[in-house]
């Protein structure tokens, strides 16, 4: 089983309540954002979309592969969890990460990671930035499920260094994939 | 991340593949709702380093709603340990709350709010002040207030009110202290919806009347001149789903917003010239008969008499405003628009009642006659194919809508005109009253009657008003009146008053300013005396306020920070030092109840339920085209307007500040510029917030066309001045192609600790027909930071 977000790019218009129900629900200190909100423009043909991304729970988690301490494992349902009690800020896995998921708390000299919510998950709740969602634009579900939900979408496929776990349906207007673009300018 | 041409070649699809696939099918498959979550909890490792307890647990709940001018999202808050620490959007709405609502939970800790009385310490706009005890500040308000009434009069003390709490222990109780007092100068002047409020409050006979429960019912929707996904982003999805029922959705901008971007048609008009567009839609529709005769017979004035001699309607009984006369064809006479078994002429043509008569539809039209969609091509920049088509489109809809929010278009000088208007093209198609259509507004508790909490005695004087807009010139010039006190609550003058630069030096003049805040806001830079203000969980109270569909309660979750004080503690203190205290200093139960009892409901039904919905959820406005005028019909002819001295009828004529006007304003500034919101705030309130600089712009975006930029030297990222002769305001340029060229989006809201406001360039004209504010209507120029 992997569990994986899916993200309506289509939809999505960059209210970032995501974001800040993360930031409220973990209650996470300033500067640390676990989910990111980045506008797209496009000139030609126009389009102005957003995508929402915090971690996708990859296959095969850099964050894992690099982190020096261990804080990191992958749960039998596929989540990417960090303990962040051996954490010791090494920022080793924000750098090797694509995707900008870890974030830096200067005020524990920490980093943090989504969780999807693994806590609230086992009570049978939705991930908070589902919950928070007001256009109902974001999921939490098994890869199989949400790959039979959106058929056509893209899926972060194998040719990705870590084997992301995303589903995008993405803003047809768009001439290039939304996560291309957001991770360049992330990197940028 | 690789690049597509860097993958893998064994991939079984590519991503774009996929993309292509996407939009092929791009009605399939989309969720609705998020999925349910499992009941079943997964198994729960020994090892895990996730504890499974629920931090929340158990906190006590309370709720509140969140009451700028906005949605009014019903809030729950968390409380642990004496510390509000998890605010979301409540069960009990019908769409969720924002990022903003779920920011109060921050607020009530932010370490920036204000916890003490500042006294000014340094020249006003330091930011130096000192720190004083409440007697002290109480004292040296009795101080100032005692010595304004007795060196000139009452009406030297002046205070206003914003936007910025909507709930009814805060503006209605000033209103009630300063009248107990004796009275004082307050302003007038709205600086959003002066065009909604002198147009269609005549033509309909009553506003706030939203469309919002429709939205997904409407098989077309114009939204005009306004963001939803910004301004309604708790139900903008309601619009997607237009265009994924397969109707058509139509933003009319002179920017590619937001709410653009997920349309189905994007038609960008010249800012201001909006009455022109919809007079060419509505000549359009008349032309082509395709108006809704039986809808404007049975429920309009349209073939209302107007005597030509007089210029007035024509009443039966010059007592009763509901006795307008129209022809009877069948009889040939004269008869009241409601008798019995008549069939009304809408054109008189060929009778021999046109000599000495007008029907309302005639004078329309005769207004409407002069905008082809030629004529309204070159004046709004809009071809006028595009023009014909919509005006085809909305008019035979099954069911359309025109969403006007009180949107941008209406803060220009024919922005009464502009929204009348659309108030005509609705009546005309019959397109409002039934499922899926309307003219939708911004709210809808006003179809129920509330109460103020404290009574507001009447004056034996007839106190002064001052134009917000023209507030500068007013103090400085003492006109009409010396202010030695103002009074700033619930609001920001300095970010969100026009043509900051007067409103700086009326403040600076003003001897004894008041700010009655939260935070250090951009006027209590410039105040002589900061208070500082409880918020929302910090204080209890009720909203029962036209932007949303329910009365609430507002629940006390904590005590607000340091030493902070609600508006009602506050006035109520003062009220005791006035021998008055005893109107103020009554249960918290009884001024709750004193306003929602007037809607039928009672302070125990609210304490249980939170939160009512007074007009449910299949709500329509004017349901079955009944309209809130004397006659039930919609009135297109509007007598205040011929009082103020213009038509009374909709019209258009080109705006003093238009770039395409041959004089030396426009040659100086070449540049139309247009207000913005955003993501970060309403109005000012919450644009300071570290939890906005994290997920928003950090400073104000200028946004431009390629074209203008190219020739100013201007590129994406280039730090900007935006200026005219009114002043500066300083930001980034974003350059695109996703506005027209030769207009510019300025950023509303932002403080003087950011940056300052675009408020800095914006017009200030006053007074337009209906008083609109104007700064829509701003021409400017840009270059690059020096």
């Amino acid at each position: 089983m992997a569990i994986g977000f899916w993200m309506n790019n289509k939809n999505c218009y960059g209210c970032k309540t995501c974001s800040i129900a993360c930031k409220s629900e973990k209650q996470l200190d300033k500067g640390v954002l676990l989910r990111h909100v980045t506008a797209i423009r496009q000139d030609d043909p126009r389009a102005f979309a957003y995508l929402s991304m915090a971690c996708n729970h990859c296959e095969e988690p850099a964050c894992m592969a690099n982190c020096p301490v261990g804080a990191y494992s992958k749960l039998e349902d596929g989540t990417v969890i960090q303990d962040h009690s051996v954490c010791i800020g090494c920022k080793t896995c924000i750098s090797a990460c694509p995707y900008g998921a870890p974030g830096y708390d200067e005020a524990s000299s920490t980093t943090f990671k989504c969780d999807g919510c693994y806590d609230r998950r086992q009570r049978g709740e939705l991930p908070a930035c589902v919950a928070a969602c007001p256009g109902a634009n974001l999921a939490l579900d098994d890869m199989e499920s949400l790959q039979g939900a959106h058929a056509a979408d893209i899926v972060s496929d194998e040719s990705s260094g870590t084997k992301p776990n995303f589903v995008i349906t993405v803003d047809a207007a768009l001439a290039e994939e939304p996560d291309d673009i957001v991770v360049e300018n992330h990197t940028a | 991340m690789t690049k597509n041409s860097e993958r893998a070649i064994d991939a079984k699809l590519t991503r774009r593949a996929f993309v292509g696939a996407a939009a092929a099918t791009a009605a399939v498959g989309l969720a609705g709702c998020a999925p349910a979550a499992t009941d079943e909890a997964p198994a729960k490792d020994e090892d895990l380093p996730v504890t499974g307890e629920d931090p929340y647990a158990n906190a006590e709940i309370f709720y509140s709603t969140c009451p700028p001018e906005c949605q009014h999202h019903n809030l729950k808050g968390y409380v642990v340990d004496g510390k509000l620490v998890k605010v979301e959007s409540s069960e009990l709405n019908d769409c969720a709350a924002c990022a903003r609502g779920i920011a109060r939970g921050f607020m009530c800790n932010d370490p920036n709010r204000l916890t003490v009385p500042l006294l000014r310490d340094g020249d006003k706009g330091s930011g130096k002040f000192k720190e004083i005890t409440w007697d002290e500040a109480f004292d040296l308000i009795q101080q100032k207030l005692d010595e304004a009434i007795a060196t000139d009069g009452n009406q030297s003390i002046c205070y206003a009110t914003g936007s910025g709490n909507f709930g009814a222990m805060h503006g209605p109780v000033a209103n009630a202290f300063f009248a107990h007092l004796g009275g004082a100068t307050t302003t007038v002047g709205k600086l959003c919806c002066a065009g909604v409020y002198e147009s269609v409050v005549y033509i309909y006979g009553k506003r706030f009347l939203d469309c919002r429960n429709q939205i997904e019912n409407s098989t077309y929707c114009i939204i005009w001149g306004n963001n939803p996904a910004i301004t309604k982003q708790g139900y903008f999805q309601r619009f997607e789903k237009v265009v994924e029922n397969g109707g058509k959705l139509v933003v009319i901008d002179p920017i590619y917003t937001e709410s653009a971007a997920k349309a189905t048609d994007w038609i960008a008009p010249w800012p201001g010239t909006d009455a022109a567009l919809g007079l060419a839609m509505l000549k359009t529709i008349v032309d082509e008969k395709l108006y809704d005769e039986e809808f404007l017979l049975a429920h309009t004035c349209a073939p209302c008499l107007v005597d030509k001699a007089t210029g007035e309607p024509v009443m039966e009984d010059p007592e009763d405003p509901a006795s307008f006369v129209v022809l009877d064809t069948a009889t040939g006479n004269v008869v009241r628009h409601d008798a019995a078994n008549i069939t009304a002429a809408l054109t008189l043509e060929g009778t021999p009642q046109a000599e000495q008569y007008n029907t309302e539809f005639e004078l329309i039209y005769a207004n409407a006659a002069p905008w082809t969609v030629e004529a309204a091509e070159a004046e709004c920049g809009v071809p006028a194919a595009d023009i014909q088509r919509i005006a085809r489109e909305y008019a035979t809809a099954e069911h359309a809508m025109i969403v006007h929010n009180m949107g941008g278009f209406m803060r220009t000088e024919n922005g009464t005109y502009a929204v009348a208007v659309g108030a005509y093209l609705a009546a005309f198609c019959g397109q409002i009253g039934h499922e899926g259509e309307g003219y939708s507004d911004a709210g809808g508790v006003c179809e129920v009657k509330t109460g103020a909490p404290i009574e507001v005695p009447n004056l034996l004087e007839k106190m002064p008003t001052i134009p917000c807009f023209k507030f500068g010139e007013s103090i400085l010039n003492e006109d009409p009146c010396k202010v030695n006190v103002f009074w700033s609550m619930t609001g920001s003058p300095m970010t969100q008053w026009p043509n900051t630069n007067m409103v700086r030096k009326a403040l600076e003049k003003i001897p004894f300013v008041i700010t009655v805040d939260e935070y250090l806001t951009s006027t209590a830079l410039y105040s002589d005396l900061v208070l500082p203000c409880a918020g929302i969980f910090e204080v209890d109270g009720v909203l029962a306020q036209n932007r949303s569909h329910w009365i609430q309660l507002m629940e006390k979750a904590v005590d607000a920070p340091g030493e902070a004080k609600s508006d009602l503690e506050i006035f109520t203190e003062l009220a005791r030092r006035y021998d008055f205290g005893d109107a103020f200093d009554v249960p918290m139960e009884t001024l709750i109840s004193n306003v929602i009892e007037p809607a039928g409901i009672t302070y125990e039904e609210l304490k249980e339920k939170k939160a009512i919905d007074v007009v449910g959820p299949d709500y329509i406005p004017y349901k079955d085209g009944k309209f809130l005028t004397p006659s039930e019909k919609a009135e297109f002819w509007v007598r205040s307007w011929k009082e103020e001295g213009f038509d009374p009828i909709a019209s258009y004529a080109r705006a003093e500040e238009d770039a395409r006007n041959d004089n030396e304003l426009a040659r100086k500034y070449p540049l139309f510029s247009v207000q913005q919101k955003t993501y970060r705030s309403v109005h000012s309130t919450f644009n300071n917030l570290e939890w906005m600089d994290e997920v928003c712009d950090q400073k104000p975006v200028v946004l431009m066309n390629v074209a203008d930029a190219e020739t100013r030297g201007i590129q994406d990222g280039d730090a900007v001045v935006v200026f005219n002769d009114r002043g500066e305001h300083h930001g980034v340029a974003l350059v695109n192609d996703l506005i027209k060229p030769g207009v510019v989006g300025l950023q509303n809201g932002w403080w003087e600790q950011q940056g300052g406001s675009s408020s800095y360039v914006t017009n200030d004209k006053w007074r337009t027909l209906g008083g609109t504010h104007c700064c829509n209507q701003t021409l400017v120029d840009v270059k690059k930071e020096a």
